[in-house]
């Protein structure tokens, strides 16, 4: 055990430094001692020294040494305000000294300078007042001294030296003081100084090092465990190589033969990188840093040490991969709004606030027929007439002033050949950062081909209507034929039969002969009228009933439609052609689709069946044009083709469809005819012999 | 030749030409009228008298000219009489097919002259008469 704590035991401990630096000291004044004892043998040797002064002084030398040793190696020290003890240590040996001057006889004056020495000592703590006191102590014992001699060996001493000793003495101590308090001021700055850097250093975020010029850490700041986990001692044992990510290796070798290597005029004695380096840290992640390496040289430019400072710059990286990507996206996002903007075929367009061009896509060109060029320093008014111009102006005032967007309207461009294009616009206002109005946007959908079907349809629909009216007309022109020629033919047979009667005056037969040409008359007009409902060019030709169908349906697809009423069709395909006035068979197609669309009138659910096929035998073509209305009285059924014949209501139709379209059918050589079938509805059925020889001519 | 006396069904739905035709016919010729305004009677008339001529209207209710010209065409009692179609529809000069309509297509419009008519009638049974 004893064992154990002998060789545990150190001398100067190394754990506290401040301790160690006393003991340190203690050691430097008990080597002075030692000087001292023997010195004190010389004078004894040389009999200027009692043999008891000597002894006595060892005695007590060695006591207050080895007291002082335990007192400073057991720490018991650390509990006093003047840890190192320094003032007690100058009085112990200061009245060592006195013990010896006492029986120094005539070499008094010599320790004398033992003072001095234990003076210098108290630079390292002492304040000038502190001094004085040590000095006035020591003046106390060498006049305590000089008391004593008189008071008890007054012999063989030469006072006044020994007053004139003591008189220098209390000067160089009081020089002494005061310069030793000067210098211990100073220290105690440099100490301060040195502190407040530490501090710094210390709460610095940054990590400051230092390195020799081998490239060996001499300095690390605390903060370095901050930053990069280890703590300095740690980082003192790497190379600082080490810290190094491999990506940035090769960057600071580069940078440090460089700097090496470079002859600088204007400041030769100090050079500076700074570089972005990756350093590792302790858990093993790497972070970025801004290193900034000066490099000390002297004169003959070798280096003598490189002092870094390394800043964190991981936030900053961040940010700037941040921004980047950021930058990227909008990038990307502006690529593809312009791709999207190019690749539709909507015109999409910019203008400022006097209509003039400022960004347009190539789909506008397209639309307007003009060049890219043409376009750019145009303005809105060069597409559009003068009409237009005014009602796009309106639109623009319109958006400009509620600030919300238009909804779709049509604007009739002037393309460059001088044609219109049509074009469905909408407008909205365009806004700066601050939100003021600087111009307007808009797109605009070429709708040429909706405008042309448009068109067609109107036609069609224009064609249908006066088909209608020259079916009407035709069946009002029958109507005059029959109605009138009718009662006229009687009047006329009448007139004729007075002509004929015997005994008839000759006044009453020019009368009579007067009539009869106006009958004439009415007859011709008649005729006339007549020759309304026969259409100029009549077409016999060979023809598929299906196309016959299917062109009806289709100027009619809109009326049925609009009514409501779903179709149903199936076609026999690759039915003969058959010769037809084709013109009569859509009149006798229409008539009957107009019956059944009159018939469902008023249900909710209207269907209207239409088929071809082969008929009796193979020799004729059957066609069947039903409907699911409420059908017709079976009794009627023959009557139904009859002239003026109508189960409508007066006014509506003439009652002569039926019987102009029977009246087709017969002159084809084919036969109608209607049934109720099963569902109830009325179906008109029509057989058409394949081959025909009848015509009928207009 | 024996001046014969012809004998003419007329077959119109209108009730005062008929009258008026009839009394015409007996001021200016002595043609043995009959009518009817039945297209149906007409048949039957047809067959019973055997008339040398029919006038026949176009465009009557029910059974129609042309339809009642079918029926006058397929009975053999009836075939061979020649038909005069009268009609107020039909231009001179027009021809309005139909199925009963082989060889004799003939037709007067309304109004009728009853010049034009008579001698007419003498032309197709001229030609008709076997000779």
């Amino acid at each position: 055990m004893l064992k154990k704590l002998f060789f545990n035991f150190s001398i100067i401990p190394g754990d506290d430094p401040k301790q160690a630096l006393r003991l340190r000291r203690f050691f430097m004044a008990f080597a002075a001692y030692v000087i001292c004892a023997f010195l004190c043998y010389i004078a004894y040797s040389a009999g200027m020294v009692q043999r008891e002064a000597i002894v006595g002084w060892a005695i007590f030398a060695s006591l207050i040494n080895v007291s002082m040793y335990i007192f400073l190696r057991s720490g018991l020290n650390k509990k006093m305000a003047d840890p190192s003890l320094t003032v007690i240590q100058m009085c112990a040996s200061i009245i060592m000294v006195m013990y010896v001057m006492l029986y120094a006889n005539e070499s008094r004056g010599v320790w004398l300078l033992i003072y001095v020495i234990i003076l210098l000592f108290g630079i390292f703590r002492l304040n000038t007042r502190r001094f004085l006191y040590v000095s006035f102590f020591t003046l106390l014992t060498y006049g305590g001294v000089i008391a004593h001699l008189h008071l008890y060996r007054p012999q063989g001493v030469n006072f006044h030296m020994e007053y004139l000793q003591w008189a220098v003495l209390a000067g160089i101590l009081a020089l002494f003081s005061v310069i030793g308090g000067h210098i211990s001021s100073l220290r105690a700055n440099l100490s301060k100084s040195r502190f407040t850097i530490q501090q710094m250093t210390d709460n610095m975020q940054d990590v400051i090092f230092v390195l020799d010029r081998n490239l060996n850490y001499t300095y690390i700041s605390p903060s370095v465990e901050f930053v990069r986990g280890y703590t300095p001692e740690e980082v003192m044992r790497q190379s600082p190589f080490e810290s190094l990510a491999p990506s940035s290796l090769e960057m600071v070798s580069h940078a440090l033969n460089e700097a090496r290597d470079q002859r600088n005029e204007n400041a030769p004695k100090e050079i500076s990188r700074t570089l972005q380096l990756e350093i590792k840290r302790k858990d093993g992640t790497t972070m970025w840093t801004e290193t900034k390496f000066t490099f000390i040289r002297d004169e003959n430019e070798h280096t003598l040490q490189i002092i870094g400072v390394m800043r964190d710059i991981s936030e900053r990286k961040a940010a700037e991969a941040l921004k980047e990507a950021m930058l990227e996206e909008i990038r990307r996002a502006e690529e593809k709004y312009r791709s999207v903007l190019e690749n539709i075929r909507e015109a999409y367009f910019e203008v400022d606030l006097n209509g003039n061009f400022t960004f347009f896509n190539d789909s506008l060109c397209r639309l307007t027929m003009y060049s890219r060029y043409e376009l750019s320093g145009a303005n809105y008014t060069n597409i559009s007439d003068e009409e237009t111009a005014k009602m796009v102006y309106k639109t623009f005032h319109k958006v400009y002033h509620t600030g919300k967007p238009t909804e779709a309207f049509d604007w009739p461009v002037i393309r460059k050949d001088g044609l219109k294009g049509y074009v469905e616009a909408s407008i909205s206002l365009r806004k700066d950062a601050e939100g003021q109005p600087i111009g307007f946007k808009g797109m605009l959908r070429d709708v040429s081909e909706r405008k042309r079907a448009e068109e067609e349809l109107q036609q069609a629909r224009d064609k249908l209507v006066q088909a209608e009216k020259l079916s009407a007309l035709g069946q009002l022109s029958i109507v005059v034929a029959h109605e009138i020629l009718n009662p006229l033919n009687i009047i006329s047979m009448e007139l004729q039969v007075l002509q004929a009667t015997e005994g008839m005056p000759s006044e009453v037969q020019e009368e009579l002969g007067i009539c009869m040409q106006q009958i004439d008359r009415i007859s011709t007009i008649a005729e006339e009228l007549k020759q309304l409902t026969c259409s100029p060019d009549k077409k016999m030709e060979w023809t598929d009933i299906n196309e016959i169908i299917e062109r009806v349906l289709t100027i009619y697809k809109l009326q049925l439609r609009a009514y409501d009423i779903k179709t149903e069709v199936s076609y026999e395909h690759e039915l003969p052609k058959i010769l037809m006035d084709y013109r009569k068979m859509e009149q006798v197609i229409l008539n009957l689709i107009t019956n059944a669309r009159d018939a469902m009138e008023g249900q909710e659910n209207k269907v209207l069946r239409i088929s071809t096929g082969w008929g009796e035998n193979r020799e004729h073509i059957k066609i069947v044009v039903s409907d699911n209305g409420p059908g017709f009285d079976g009794q009627l059924a023959a009557k139904l083709f009859d002239a003026f014949f109508t189960t409508k209501e007066q006014g509506k139709g003439t009652g002569l469809g039926l019987y102009i379209s029977h009246d087709i059918i017969r002159d084809h050589g084919g036969k109608i005819w209607a049934e109720n079938h099963e569902s109830g509805g009325a179906s008109f059925h029509i057989s058409l012999p394949i081959k025909s020889n009848f015509y009928r001519k207009c | 030749m024996n001046p014969k006396i012809l004998k003419v069904l007329v077959i119109d739905d209108e009730e005062h030409f008929c009258r008026a035709l009839k009394k015409g016919f007996s001021l200016l010729t002595t043609f043995q009228v009959q009518t009817t305004t039945q297209a149906e009677d007409g048949l039957q008339l047809a067959k019973a008298m055997k008339p040398d001529i029919i006038l026949l209207d176009i465009m009557m209710p029910g059974m129609s000219g042309p339809e009642l010209a079918e029926e006058l065409a397929e009975d053999p009692a009836t075939a061979s009489i020649p038909i005069i179609f009268v009609t107020a529809i039909v231009k001179p000069g027009e021809v309005r097919g139909s199925a009963g309509m082989t060889g004799k297509r003939l037709f007067i419009a309304k109004p009728v002259k009853m010049d034009d008519l008579i001698k007419k009638i003498n032309q197709v049974v001229t030609k008709a008469e076997p000779s």
